[in-house]
């Protein structure tokens, strides 16, 4: 231990080698700065704010992989709205690092070297960095003022711009500029359980711990703080008092205007989610303003000891649970949000206010507090990603929409109202009935079809007859003598028999009589079509009606020799003489008969599931939203 | 759907089996035994027919 005296009282200095060259007097607190073997006076800093921390100097630990530590210092910072501690921490190998509280958490940091970083003019929060080839995505830009200090540090600066960043997996970067070159310190969040504190030298935070039971210095309502510990502002619930939670006690600021509405969940209910008792710590009731119309909704401050804090918010009855995740962790575009390798559409993004705040916040919250949000959304899985963002700083949370009775079972409430409307991640339930059906509908069609090729290839179309018939000219209509012959032919299967009779009629008819006889049995299987086409022109309308052809079918026809038999019958009185025709006789099957009709049927369902799932889609995007945040970036 | 689909295949594919009716035209009859076995046969006869103007 090197010992100096203070240039500003002369009370003796200790510098812990390796430990810092900056010590802070600890009888007149001045900042000594060690420069070669002179001691330099850099002024004095503030009395410490009483923030009622477990931790104190000379403190030993154990972090995992690093090795032993002892505290050596601490500064206490603050950006205007509240004081906190980052404590310095000295590893027995020489190392340091940092130790902070962060809403309820603590992140360990060491110093990543010297690394090239962007200036902090530059920085807005949702910037990308890279760090030693690693994606990092700006959380905060801040500028903290160094009010006081204790012990002995590696430096020291009255001003910090700073800029907190976050990286996959946790990792948690924060960029100091309060020196002449930018510092850049990386860590992640860990517990206090984790640096191997001996318990009994942790101290109590009694003052913390007494606002258990604290009442409204404004109306001396019961407080019942729920965590005093990571507590920064409590708004009363019984006189819309808003206090500041400073060194363990509450200092009044001002009077919040009283909600309107009466919370769904009262403060200090207790309620399971997800395996874990949350307690409800506050109401805040936030809007939008969209087209001249307000939106408003009821948002949850959950808290557990061990698990942190948690979000319900409740728009249109439409309840979501929010848990916030790290920016690192997620790819934003403005059309699209990556979180986990799952994918979320833009939704909305508004401008928002704070209306009413009651009950205890973790941060400085007031009321017109004014933000911006904006929401991504994966239906299917009904979750969402939100965004809330200031112009210093953005947060994010992993929203999944949860059912009213959920809530309502959780919290052990009265029946709630039935939710309107439809939630921006509210699944659609028939895009899961849409997709199944399609499917189904297109492998029974493709059934239907196989079966159809199938017997298609099956069946029998062999031309039996081709002929023209030509009766004797003097034979008349029907009679023995018109009828026509033809040789033995076969049928060489069980199957249907198409007979088709094409003719030269004009303004006439032609009617043929097909019989076919099975020369062994003796069976006749007949058919008769009649040809007729008529055209002329009406008042000056041209017009025709018929056809010159006739297409007959017949059922199922035994193989066998057969001979065909063509009886015609046509006008005497236009035709003295027979007319000629041409006649085809041929397989008709059994053919599969055209499936069109059932596949058509197959489809009618898929194509109403589709339709009653687009107009939900119509519906919920009809109230997508864009809007720039109002201080405009 | 997926048990309406399968019904609507078996059906059809009973259907294309075992006979698919299609509105067949035809009347069935016989020619008498006699002009089978007479000469000339079937080409000898001459009956049966009904149709006409």
């Amino acid at each position: 231990v090197k010992v100096g005296q203070c240039p500003s009282c002369g009370a003796p200095v200790d510098f812990n080698p390796g430990a810092g060259k900056v010590k802070v007097c600890e009888h007149c607190s001045t900042v000594v700065v060690k420069a070669g073997t002179r001691l330099e006076d850099h002024g004095k800093v503030a009395e410490l704010v009483d923030t009622d921390s477990p931790l104190k100097l000379g403190l030993f630990g154990n972090y995992k992989g690093s090795g032993s530590f002892q505290i050596v210092g601490r500064i206490q910072k603050s950006h205007g709205a509240g004081t906190w501690d980052e404590w310095c921490l000295q590893f027995d190998d020489g190392r340091h690092a940092w130790l902070s509280e962060s809403e309820g958490d603590w992140n360990i940091m060491f110093p990543a070297g010297e690394l090239q970083v962007p200036p902090w003019k530059d920085l807005r929060p949702l910037a990308l960095i890279t760090l030693r080839e690693k994606r990092f995505v700006v959380e905060e830009v801040n500028e903290a003022r160094t009010t006081s200090a204790e012990g002995q540090l590696p430096d020291f600066a009255p001003n910090h711009p700073y800029a907190d960043a976050t990286g996959p997996g946790g990792v948690f970067a924060s960029l100091d500029y309060g020196g002449e070159t930018p510092e850049v310190f990386v860590g992640n969040k860990i517990t206090i359980a984790e640096l191997g504190f001996d318990k009994s030298e942790l101290g109590s935070t009694p003052k913390r711990l007494a606002l258990h039971d604290a009442r409204c210095p404004n109306c001396n309502g019961p407080l019942a703080l729920q965590a005093p510990d990571l507590t920064k502002r409590v708004a009363c619930p019984f006189c819309g008092a808003l206090h500041e939670v400073t060194g363990g006690k509450l200092a009044f600021l001002h009077l919040l205007e009283k909600p309107q509405v009466q919370p769904k969940l009262e403060l200090g209910k207790k309620g399971k989610f997800e395996g874990v008792e949350w307690v409800v710590i506050a109401f805040l009731v936030r809007g939008c303003e969209v087209e001249g119309t307000e939106y408003l909704w009821d948002e949850y401050l959950l808290f557990n000891r061990d698990a942190g804090f948690r979000w319900l918010m409740c728009a249109n009855g439409h309840w979501t649970f929010l848990t916030p995740i790290a920016a690192g962790d997620l790819v934003v575009s403005p059309f699209s949000a990556k979180h986990r390798e799952q994918s979320y559409k833009f939704y909305q993004s508004v401008n928002t206010t704070t209306h009413y705040v009651m009950g205890e916040c973790y941060w400085e919250v007031s009321q017109g507090e004014g933000g911006w949000a904006a929401e991504y959304v994966d239906p299917p899985n009904g979750a969402s990603i939100n965004q809330d963002m200031t112009s210093n700083e953005v947060t994010f949370t992993y929203g999944k929409l949860v059912d009213k009775d959920e809530v309502q079972k959780a919290f052990g409430t009265q029946p709630m109202m039935r939710p309107s409307g439809i939630a921006p991640a509210q699944p659609n339930p028939s895009a899961a009935k849409a997709g199944e059906a399609w499917t189904w509908a297109g492998v029974w069609a493709a059934g239907i079809f196989a079966v159809f090729l199938a017997f298609s290839m099956m069946s029998f179309t062999d031309v039996l007859v081709a002929m023209d018939v030509q009766s004797p000219i003097m034979a008349a209509p029907g009679s023995p003598e018109s009828q026509v012959f033809t040789k033995e032919f076969q049928i060489p299967r069980e199957t249907g028999i198409a007979v088709e009779v094409k003719s030269n009629i004009d303004n006439d008819w032609l009617a043929v009589q097909t019989d076919l006889v099975n020369v062994k049995t003796g069976e006749v299987v007949s058919v008769y079509g009649e040809a007729e086409y008529y055209h002329g022109v009406t008042d000056g309308e041209s017009w025709s009606e018929g056809d010159r052809a006739v297409n007959k079918s017949t059922s199922e026809v035994e193989a066998g020799t057969y001979v065909a038999r063509f009886t015609p019958s046509w006008d005497k009185g236009k035709h003295p003489v027979p007319p000629s025709f041409a006649i085809t006789v041929k397989g008709d099957g059994p053919g599969p008969g055209c499936p069109c009709c059932l596949i058509l049927l197959l489809f009618c369902w898929p194509i109403f599931v589709q339709i009653r799932s687009s107009s939900f889609e119509t519906q919920r995007w009809n109230d997508s939203v864009r809007q720039s945040p109002a201080w405009g970036r | 759907m997926k048990f309406i689909g399968g019904l609507i295949l078996l059906g059809y594919a009973a259907a294309v089996t075992f006979g698919w009716d299609r509105l067949a035209d035809d009347d069935r009859g016989w020619v008498p035994a006699a002009i089978l076995l007479a000469p000339g046969g079937i080409w000898a006869w001459h009956d049966g027919f009904q149709g006409g103007k």
